[in-house]
Order: C-alpha cells, then structure tokens, then sequence
C-alpha cells in the first residue's frame, strides 16, 4: 500500500475479475463438453478434433480449455480504448507478451508500478517525473514487431503485467492522462 | 476452381471415401471439414457453408 490510488480504483476490480470468472466458466463447460460429448453430433466433432491434431497441432487446441491463459481486460473501466492506428498487438486489457531484449527478457524491464514501453528517446526523457519506470526499446526489435510498435509507440503496462493503454504515436500527456486513469479509477 | 478441377476434388473423394470404409466414413469427413475450415480462415462462410450443406438431405 503506498497510498498513491484513488477510490475509484476499488470499483475496477470487480467488473475485471467478473469478465474473467465467466471466461473460465464458460471454458469449464466447454471442456466438460469435450471430455463427455453429450450427442453424437459432439462426440463425431471431439474425435475429427483428437484425430486431426496427430498431425495438425491447430485441431489440438479444441482440446485445450484454455483455463491458464491470462483472460483480457478489455472491459475494465480503467483500461483505456484501443488507438486504431495498431495494426496487431495485444490490446489494452491483454497481458504484455514475452520478448527477448538485449539478452534478456522484456518482464524483466518492467517497473516496480507502472512501466511505459517507448521506442523514442525523446519520448522517454519526457516521461521523467512521472509515477512509472520508462523503458526504451529499439524501433524494429523482437518487441517492437510482437507489439506493431511505430518508432513513436508506446504502452502503458499496468504493475500485473498487463496493458493499461497504447498509442501508435504518444505523446508525454496522453500517457500522464491514462496513468491518472489508472490509478485513480477515473481522469484527474 | 475449373470444371476439370471440381471433378478432380469429386473423382479423390469418391476414391477416399471408399478407402477409408463405413466405419470411419463419419469421421474421415468430420476431420476434412475442420481441415478445409481451418484453410478457409472464414468461419462466418463456414458457418453458413454449415447450413447450406444441412438443406435438402430428406429430398
């Protein structure tokens, strides 16, 4: 507890782990569905899927409930629209995908609190004064290409690891804006 | 596809389905459909592509 969120930040928490409550219901029932097919219909579908995946991996991941992988954010009210000018990427709300930089692992750039990928050093410098941990990437890296990362990109990655926003081209306020987002449940 | 070649795909699948036998029948054109699905990448098409082929079976 540092005392730096606003009350508004307790209200987030709800509508977050509600989305990912019914995911994992609904991956449950798929799952049961798969292990006791309940028509013939399902139980032709399970066994082209088991069969098709000894020698196409994508049928196998009709087998795989999926449980373990982080469920995205997207609904949350403290996670900012996607910028539409990504043409790929993990959104806002998805966990930030592992890459390799510099001999080392990008999880382990991230901040203690927030953490701004940036691709400009202008960009980065600018950050300075602010409640987060700037991390300067190389346009055209392993990252950069995971994130469809422009040399002025940035994201905003939340102490979970996953997105709060990203701009294609950001600028020092509108990060400083959806920081204020986050940690107070609402624009300051 | 040509004429020419919508018999080839017909003539392999005549052949197959006789290969295969009755008893996988059901399945060898279960996984054929994932397979051509999954090519396809256009699961709406598919999903109505479902539905045409559903048409008519009683007729």
């Amino acid at each position: 507890m540092q005392g730096r969120a606003g009350a508004g930040l307790l209200d987030s928490y709800s509508p977050e782990r509600r989305g990912a409550t019914l995911d994992v219901f609904a991956n449950a029932s798929k799952s049961a569905r798969f292990m006791t097919p309940p028509t013939p219909g399902w139980q032709l579908m399970r066994d082209a899927a088991l069969n098709l995946a000894l020698s196409h991996p994508f049928a196998g991941e009709l087998a795989n409930p999926r449980q373990m992988t982080p469920y995205t954010y997207a609904e949350s009210p403290i996670v900012a629209p996607d910028d539409p000018a990504f043409g790929g990427g993990p959104v806002p709300g998805a966990p930030l995908p592992e890459a390799r930089v510099e001999g080392g692992f990008l999880s382990d750039r991230l901040g203690p609190s927030f953490t701004a990928l940036c691709f400009d050093p202008a960009l980065a410098r600018a950050l300075d004064g602010l409640d987060l941990t700037p991390v300067l990437l190389q346009p055209g890296s392993e990252a950069a290409e995971l994130l469809h990362a422009g040399p002025a990109s940035a994201y905003l990655v939340r102490p979970d690891s996953h997105i709060a926003a990203r701009w294609h081209s950001a600028t020092p306020d509108a990060l400083r804006q959806a920081l204020a987002l986050s940690t107070a449940g609402g624009p300051t | 596809m040509t004429p020419r070649e919508v018999e080839t795909v017909y003539e392999a699948l005549a052949e197959t389905l006789d290969r295969v036998g009755p008893a996988r029948r059901e399945l060898f054109l279960a996984k054929l459909a994932l397979l051509l699905s999954h090519d396809l990448a256009d699961a709406p098409r598919v999903c109505s592509r479902i539905d045409e082929a559903a048409l008519n079976l009683e007729a």
